[in-house]
C-alpha cells in the first residue's frame, strides 16, 4: 500500500516537474505574450479543443468514477519546434502538416482510492483539419482587401498630417508623430484601431466614415473567420495502456470523429459531432475477460450561452448505439441504446468541465462522468 | 548605389491577413504594396526623404511572432531613430505595424 502511495506521489512529481520546466522554459522564451493568443484559443469550443488540441493539454478524467487518470497532450511538432525555432517561420510551418496534425497523449490510470493502476499511452492523427487558423487565412478574402483600404486611407493621413506639421514648424511634431504611434501599439489586437484612441488633433484628418468603416470591416472578418471555424475535423486515434500483470495491448481502443461546423441564424456556434469507437479488453485482472464493443454516437454540440469571442456553457445531446461483440455480462445486454447529454462549462479562459450524462434507455439507468480539461499553454499566459 | 532592404517574417503560422507595405518620398505619392508571407524587398536607387510604412496582420497561433527588419549601410542612409520604430522591431499582437523615417 505504502509503496504504491509512493509510487504514485513520485510520478505525480516527476509528470509535474517536466511540464513546470518545460512551462518555465517557454516563459523565459516569450517574455510578453500577448492576450490575442489566448483569445485564439478561448475562442475554440470546449468539444473541438478536446478533440484535438494545437498546444498542450493537461486533462483529468473521470474523476467520480472508478478508472480515473491524468492525462497530458501534445503534438509532434510542439516538440520538434522546440528543438528547431526555424520550423516556426511560416514558409517551413506549412510544410509540417503531419507533425502539425499528429498528437500524441501519455498519462496515468489511478483507482477509486487514488492508488497506481498504469500508464496510459497514444495518438490521434488529425486526416482533415481545415479550421485550423494558423495556415487556413483570410489573405485572399473580402477582410484582406478592407485592410488594404484601410492601410492606404491611414497612410496618407498621416503623411498629410506629418507635412502639415512641417509647414507649419510645428514644435511638438515628434511628441505628436510619437502618439499616433503609441495609439496603434496600445491596440496591438485591432487591425482598425478605435478613432478615440488617436490624438484630437490626428482626428480632423481621418474621413467621417471611419468608425462606420471598422464597424464594417469587424463584421466581414468575424463572418469569414466563423466560416473557417465551421470548417470539418476528422481524425483517427489510438489508446492503450500498460498495467500490472497485463501484456502488451491487453487493453486498447480506437476511434474515428468528425465535426463539423453549422452556420445558425442567431449566429450561435453549433457543431456536428459523429464518433465511433471499438474497444478490447484481455486482461485476467479486471473482472471482464476477453471484451470487445463498439459504440457510435451522433450528436449535435450547442454554444448556449456565448459571448461574441467565446462559449460560456455547451451542451451536447447525442444518442449512442453501442454492440457488445464479445465478453457480455450478466444481465447485460449486446445491443444498447443510450441517450447522452455532455454539459461543458468553462469554469477560467482555458478550463472547461464536462458533465457527462448517460441513460440507458431500454433499462432506464443513469450514469454520470466528470472530467476536467485545461489548455497547459494557455493558461500559464494568464 | 543607396540600397535598403526591408525583411518581415512571419513565425508560428501564416500571416492572416497578408503584409503591406508602403514606401513614399516626400512630397510624393505611392501604393501599397501585399505580400502574402515573409519576404526580402531591396529599395534601391534612393535619394530623399522617405517614410516606409509595414502593416497587416500576423499569423493565428498561440506561437506567433513577426520580426520587421531594415537593413542598410548607416554611411549612405541615415535612420531617424526618434520618429521610427526600433529596427527590428518584434510584435506579437494580432496586428502588426511599423514606420521609419529615414534619408539617403
Amino acid at each position: 500500500m505504502k509503496t504504491n502511495k509512493s509510487l504514485i506521489i513520485g510520478v505525480i512529481v516527476i509528470f509535474f516537474n517536466i511540464l513546470s520546466v518545460n512551462a518555465q522554459t517557454n516563459i523565459k522564451l516569450k517574455p510578453d505574450d500577448d492576450s490575442f493568443i489566448k483569445s485564439v484559443n478561448a475562442s475554440k469550443t470546449g468539444n473541438w479543443n478536446d478533440v484535438f488540441t494545437n498546444f498542450m493539454q493537461l486533462a483529468a478524467k473521470n474523476l467520480a468514477g472508478d478508472n480515473k487518470s491524468f492525462e497530458y497532450k501534445t503534438t509532434i511538432f510542439a516538440i520538434k519546434s522546440k528543438v528547431d525555432s526555424t520550423l516556426l517561420i511560416d514558409k517551413n510551418y506549412v510544410k509540417e502538416n503531419f507533425s502539425r496534425n499528429f498528437q500524441i497523449n501519455m498519462g496515468l490510470k489511478l483507482d477509486n482510492d487514488y492508488k497506481f493502476k498504469g500508464f496510459s499511452y497514444g495518438f490521434d492523427w488529425a486526416l482533415i483539419n481545415k479550421r485550423d487558423l494558423s495556415i487556413n487565412t483570410l489573405v485572399d478574402g473580402e477582410t484582406a482587401k478592407l485592410y488594404e483600404k484601410y492601410f492606404e486611407m491611414l497612410t496618407t493621413c498621416r503623411e498629410r498630417y506629418n507635412n502639415d506639421l512641417i509647414k507649419n514648424e510645428d514644435p511638438d511634431k515628434g511628441k505628436k508623430i510619437k502618439q499616433i504611434q503609441e495609439a496603434i501599439n496600445n491596440n496591438g489586437d485591432e487591425y482598425i484601431i478605435p478613432i478615440d484612441q488617436f490624438p484630437k488633433d490626428f482626428i480632423k484628418y481621418l474621413p467621417p466614415d471611419y468608425q462606420d468603416n471598422r464597424k464594417y470591416f469587424r463584421e466581414v472578418y468575424e463572418q469569414e473567420l466563423d466560416a473557417i471555424k465551421r470548417k470539418p475535423l476528422l481524425k483517427i486515434g489510438f489508446n492503450s495502456n500498460f498495467q500490472k500483470n497485463t501484456k502488451f495491448l491487453d487493453e486498447f481502443d480506437t476511434n474515428l470523429v468528425y465535426l463539423q461546423g453549422l452556420k445558425s441564424k442567431k449566429g450561435s456556434k453549433l457543431e456536428i459531432d459523429f464518433r465511433n469507437q471499438f474497444k478490447a479488453k484481455d486482461s485476467i485482472t479486471t473482472s471482464v475477460i476477453k471484451r470487445k464493443e463498439f459504440s457510435s454516437q451522433l450528436g449535435l454540440n450547442i454554444s448556449i450561452w456565448e459571448t461574441k469571442e467565446k462559449s460560456i456553457v455547451e451542451l451536447k445531446p447525442n444518442f449512442e448505439y453501442k454492440r457488445i461483440v464479445s465478453g457480455i455480462m450478466t444481465d447485460e445486454k449486446n445491443d444498447q441504446f443510450l441517450a447522452n447529454a455532455d454539459l461543458r462549462i468553462r469554469v477560467l479562459k482555458n478550463l472547461w468541465v464536462p458533465l457527462i450524462l448517460k441513460y440507458d434507455i431500454k433499462n432506464n439507468n443513469l450514469f454520470g462522468f466528470l472530467n476536467v480539461s485545461f489548455n497547459f499553454d494557455a493558461m500559464k499566459k494568464e | 548605389m543607396k540600397k535598403l532592404t526591408l525583411k518581415v517574417t512571419i513565425e508560428g503560422g501564416s500571416s492572416q491577413l497578408g503584409i503591406y507595405y508602403k514606401l513614399v518620398k516626400s512630397g510624393h505619392t505611392s501604393d501599397p504594396v501585399q505580400k502574402k508571407q515573409s519576404f526580402e524587398e531591396v529599395f534601391t536607387d534612393l535619394n530623399g526623404d522617405y517614410t516606409l510604412y509595414i502593416g497587416g496582420g500576423n499569423a493565428d497561433s498561440d506561437k506567433r511572432r513577426a520580426i520587421i527588419s531594415l537593413i542598410f549601410d548607416d554611411k549612405e542612409i541615415a535612420l531617424d531613430k526618434d520618429l521610427s520604430y526600433a529596427n527590428p522591431s518584434t510584435q506579437k499582437g494580432k496586428h502588426i505595424y511599423a514606420e521609419y523615417y529615414f534619408k539617403a
